[in-house]
């Protein structure tokens, strides 16, 4: 710790603090444009000037470290002239159209032109005009009011690793410029708006829509994928204008996804109003009759409930006091992307937080486009990976990253067997092993030399595995997992706690609902297929749309055509038409509730919008339906939901003390860990599959109904499209065919797609693109490819 | 007439880049010498070029970019065959440099940027040469022509136009 | 001799007589009361009438949608939206003021960075409706067109005060 005077006043901060750091630390104002805490210091701007005692001249703050018994001061006339100087300076080319400007109202700029600005120009020459960029639906561009602060070339170079961004020429030609095709390559894009300290880059989709004064701002969690951001939602009276990341919030950035996903708020597929088919069409119907219908075909029928677990935890609950309560005997299963709904040894979510990640001496990803998924855990990995830190990974494709994987290796889904059985191998022969090891690998023969790079990372001191979608969504998961397990006892690793199992989920509150419906669920794939085969009356589903997303949008469709549906949710996603009755709940953005994200942190939403038509929260809709039925309420207000909730997951006394003793959060909310059962593998299954694996290939822009349902992310979907249907150029070669129109046949038929190649997928994999012509595919596990014609 | 192929570096080139690279502790470092010798091949460096350049050395292109634009030596149109660079700084124009320029400009028939026709010239007026002792001062390609006057050029442009080698 | 000052006074009507001397004088004076509405009094430059939106001279709208009229009302009187034109420019697709509302405190025109919202000297707009009152985009810019001159002639008068 170091010791210095800011102003007189004694601070003591860590040793290489910088003095801006010091002072902002210590609430000590000093002005700055081109320094930012999440990025590297490029002391271009010069406003940060301050003066240390001793020192014959001004010293920039934020690249200077401190020392002991500096003493620094922030104030003072000489320092005001500097700055005033260095606003004439900065303001010399800079055009004064703050009234037509996005920025203005919240631009440093104006605020320091307004407190250290001269306010007259001694410039008369002719005034530089560069030429504005196109950089894509997400940033515009103004860069006559550009200062050349380079924050935005540093992220795109540190943050998003897409480097597209660059100066270019220099002294009074000097411009910010950038390589770019159809927009920013990066994921994080909407970001660069947020960080331009002037009106240069801004926000595209509300450009000269709206003024920073003008929102009203919500605290709220991002539910498009489980990282669960801290963000905050700006409206204008009920409609969203933006979304950004929280300040001060866990994540510096969000992604692209979250961001723009608010386009769906005002998407004509909201359900708003209680619908009622009337023959062909739905109709708008008051709550009352709409219940009334509703309980038609709910009481004392067979039912099926799919439902979406981005719903809040209140909500989530309601849906379980009504399989319990209201309805008889219900099927329910909540994951579309989850073929095995056995108990897994580490169940969904992650043991550490993303920054502890950064710690840890190996990172292992098995199996997950990370990328797509979780641009802010990959964020958080290629923080590491800067460090020097190896991440290694294994799955069906050298997926494209921002970051650097130290160790890569591809494998089919069929041969993670043969990996997990590789490594214990390794381990056995360092004489480290686990009850159950030898079991488990006397049930495969085969051994696949990826299995080597997951043995040496298990060897290390600290090691997180990060087992991704294509081990969850494998049809025999629970054994992949159970091996994965044993592998992780067998190096010596911790048991408890930070145990390093991490099993991404794919959606929110994944600990929670694995506490919540262990032993009740079913897999999504069992509900429909009782629906075909006539077992069902009636499908309830609440938010989730098995049609738009997961692995059972054939059998599902099959499934809404023989039964009658009734849709609870804010957005109809893909089922237009299939419904026959549709109630509104609110949106996540409309509601009081509590999130826990994939980390276990849980965050409660306590400011919502004002739901945009008659929607009411979740948990309402569920109670008045149980109400409904005939029986008594079990809760009348939030406070009486979140006590069922306790009831029903007694061990998440963090949710507790958050909710009923307004404690900060400490702990975080645990996975699940279920060790009693012994998953073997079933290798004969695979040996009998048909001679390709199929690997779905996610989009982060047309996943989730949500998603779907937005203009804008759909705009960044087509620049950013990926293939339909791609296959490994030998693997071609080996059948004796040729890229092109190729017959796929799967159990449910033969069907004609345009296969590529491409050479970064493993062989023996056909990967489709979910959202693509052969979406359906991605349903099979495997399939056999034939000619032409 | 087939599309114009994509620049490439000869093998010996390649090689002579490799053993420049291994001086330095990064690749990145031999950036600015191995585009001295892409204009050297190439002439001048296109978006073409400057991209090789970028993959031989495993850069990104916006990092090659930004060296190229900051350098005004790096060219990215292409010139003439002989350069001509007059420099117009203090001690060239107190001895005549603008005379010179707009004299030479008017016997090529060019402005900066453009090429005669032959292929043989480009004109540019550039800062300080370093050699006030000489003012004025013109540069022909890597050749400094001090004194130089209008009649010098002349002799000069025409010797070139004969067809001698400079 | 005050009893008898008093009753001459009393029996002579003299206090009528001083009222009706004034009355006398001022029905010979120069009369003041203007005749509205045939007769006006002249107004100020200043005056803060019905509000307007101006057009440049080449007919382009002057409104860039800042909004600073819309956050400076203290009434709440005028909402906005506004959008990117297909030119690129920023400007209102809505720009309303509610008369009923409205103080005319003069705020807003002198937010205005670019004089598109102003005060004329005009106050006839009573309506029979509340409905009437509410001003919209083109009645605003419409009231422009007609006092142009009249709005031109007044921010010239009252520019050299500014």
């Amino acid at each position: 710790m170091t010791v210095l005077y800011i102003n007189d006043e004694e601070v003591t901060v860590p040793a290489g603090t910088s003095i801006l750091e010091a002072c902002r630390e210590n609430n000590v104002e000093v002005p700055y444009f081109c320094y930012h805490p999440e990025l590297s210091v490029a002391a271009n701007c010069r406003m940060c000037l301050v003066e240390v005692e001793g020192w014959n001249k001004p010293a920039a703050s934020c690249c200077t470290p401190v020392s002991e018994g500096m003493k620094v001061v922030t104030q003072s006339a000489g320092l005001e002239k500097d700055r005033s100087m260095m606003m004439e300076y900065l303001l010399i080319h800079h055009p004064l159209d703050c009234p037509v400007c996005d920025q203005g109202g919240a631009c440093k700029l104006q605020d320091y032109a307004v407190e250290h600005g001269v306010g007259r120009g001694r410039y008369t020459e002719v005034k530089r005009l560069p030429s504005d960029k196109d950089l894509g639906p997400f940033v515009n561009t103004c860069m006559t009011r550009c200062i050349h602060c380079t924050r935005c070339v540093r992220f795109a170079d540190e943050i998003a690793g897409t480097g597209d961004m660059g100066v270019l020429n220099r002294g009074d030609h000097m411009k910010i410029d950038g390589i770019v095709e159809d927009a920013l390559a990066s994921e994080l894009s909407g970001n660069l708006g947020d960080i331009c300290p002037v009106g240069a880059l801004l926000d595209k989709p509300s450009h000269d829509v709206s003024r920073p004064w003008e929102m009203t701002r919500h605290k709220s969690t991002c539910t498009a994928c489980p990282q669960g951001c801290d963000i905050v939602i700006e409206s204008r009276a009920d409609e969203v204008m933006r979304i950004r990341p929280l300040k001060g919030g866990v994540e510096p950035w969000i992604c692209d996804r979250g961001r723009y996903v608010y386009d769906a708020f005002r998407s004509d597929k909201r359900i708003l109003s209680p619908m009622l088919r009337v023959g062909d069409k739905l109709e708008k119907a008051s709550w009352d009759d709409a219940i009334e219908k509703a309980v038609t075909m709910l009481k004392g029928k067979r039912v099926g409930i799919v439902f979406s677990p981005d719903w809040s935890v209140e909500g989530l609950a309601a849906i379980r006091l009504l399989h319990d309560i209201g309805l008889e005997n219900p099927k329910v299963a909540f994951d579309l992307h989850r073929r095995d709904s056995r108990p897994f040894a580490f169940d969904e979510g992650l043991t550490m937080t993303t920054e502890s990640m950064e710690q840890v001496d190996q990172v292992v990803i098995l199996g997950s486009d990370l990328r797509q998924r979780f641009p802010i855990l990959m964020q958080r990995l290629r923080k590491r990976a800067n460090l020097g830190k190896p991440v290694t990974r294994i799955g069906a494709m050298h997926y494209r990253t921002n970051s650097e994987i130290a160790n890569d290796a591809l494998v089919r889904p069929r041969d993670w067997y043969a990996v997990i059985a590789r490594a214990m191998d390794q381990l056995k022969v360092l004489g480290k092993t686990a009850a159950g090891m030898d079991e488990w690998m006397g049930k495969v023969e085969a051994r696949h030399e990826a299995g080597k790079l997951l043995a040496d990372a298990l060897l290390a001191d600290t090691c997180a595995l990060l087992v991704g979608e294509e081990i969850r969504s494998h049809e025999d998961a629970a054994a992949l997992i159970h091996g994965l397990d044993l592998l992780m006892r067998a190096a010596g690793h911790a048991e408890e706690g930070q145990d390093g199992r991490n099993l991404l989920p794919s959606g929110m509150n994944a600990q929670l609902l694995s506490a919540m419906f262990n032993g009740t669920r079913t897999a999504a794939g069992e509900v429909f297929a009782a629906a075909i085969a006539g077992e069902l009356d009636t499908l309830l589903l609440i938010g989730s749309d098995p049609i738009g997303d997961g692995l059972f949008s054939r059998k599902a469709k099959e499934a809404l055509a023989k039964v009658d549906l009734l849709q609870v949710g804010s957005i109809s996603g893909d089922m237009v038409g299939l419904a026959d009755i549709k109630l509104p709940a609110a949106a996540y953005s409309e509601i009081e509730g509590t999130f826990i994200n994939m980390e276990g942190r849980v965050r409660v939403a306590e400011n919502p919008l004002r739901s945009l038509g008659e929607g009411r929260p979740l948990w309402k809709v569920m109670m008045r339906l149980i109400q409904a039925l005939g029986h008594d309420v079990p809760a009348v207000n939030l406070t009486e939901m979140r006590e069922h909730v306790l009831t029903m997951a007694p061990d998440f006394t963090a949710l507790k003390d958050i909710w009923f003793a307004g404690k900060a959060q400490e702990d975080f909310i645990p996975a699940q860990r279920n060790r009693k059962n012994v998953f073997l593998p079933n290798v004969a299954k695979m040996n009998a599959a048909k001679g390709l694996d199929v690997v779905g290939r996610y989009s982060m822009y047309k996943e989730g109904a949500w998603v779907r349902a937005s203009k804008l992310l759909a705009e960044a979907g087509r620049i950013h499209a990926l293939d339909d249907v791609i296959v490994h150029p030998d693997t071609l070669a080996e059948m004796k065919l040729q890229a092109g129109d190729l017959t796929i046949m799967s159990n449910v038929g033969a069907e004609r797609f345009t296969v590529g190649t491409r050479t970064d997928v493993s062989p023996g994999v056909v990967f489709v693109s979910k959202r693509g012509t052969a979406g359906d595919i991605s349903g099979e596990t495997s399939v056999d490819l034939g000619g032409g014609q | 007439m087939s599309a114009p192929d994509k620049p490439q570096f000869s093998e010996a080139r390649l090689a002579e880049i490799d053993a420049l690279a291994a001086r330095y502790p990064s690749r990145k470092s031999a950036l600015m010498p191995v585009l001295y010798m892409a204009q050297q091949d190439f002439g001048y460096l296109s978006m073409d070029t400057q991209k090789m350049v970028a993959e031989v050395l495993g850069l990104r292109l916006m990092e090659v970019r930004e060296v190229v634009t900051f350098y005004t030596m790096f060219k990215e149109q292409p010139t003439g065959k002989y350069l001509l660079e007059v420099c117009t700084n203090a001690s060239c124009m107190v001895n005549g440099a603008d005379a010179l320029y707009a004299h030479m400009k008017n016997t090529l028939g060019i402005e900066p940027g453009q090429i005669t026709e032959d292929g043989l010239f480009s004109i540019n007026e550039v800062e300080c040469a370093g050699a006030c002792a000489g003012a004025p001062v013109v540069q022909v390609n890597n050749m400094y022509h001090e004194k130089a006057t209008a009649t010098d050029m002349d002799a000069l442009i025409s010797r070139i136009r004969a067809g001698e080698v400079i | 001799m005050n009893f008898i000052k008093r009753h001459l006074k009393t029996w002579l009507l003299w206090e009528l007589v001083i009222g009706l001397s004034l009355t006398g004088r001022y029905l010979f004076k120069k009369k003041i009361t203007v005749e509205y509405p045939e007769e006006r009094t002249p107004l100020s430059p200043r005056f803060r009438g019905l509000h307007a939106l101006r057009r440049y001279e080449s007919g382009e709208e002057r409104c860039i949608a800042c909004k600073l009229c819309e956050v400076t009302c203290p009434a709440l009187a005028i909402t906005i939206e506004s959008e990117e034109r297909a030119d690129g420019s920023r400007r209102t697709t809505r720009y309303d003021i509610d008369m009923t509302k409205c103080i005319f405190c003069g705020f807003c025109q002198e937010a205005c960075p670019v004089d598109a919202i102003v005060e004329t000297q005009e106050f006839e707009y009573a309506s029979e409706t509340r409905a009437a009152l509410y001003y919209t985009k083109d009645m605003l810019l419409n009231v422009g067109d007609r006092y142009e001159p009249q709005i031109a002639a007044n921010l010239a008068a009252d520019a050299r005060y500014q």
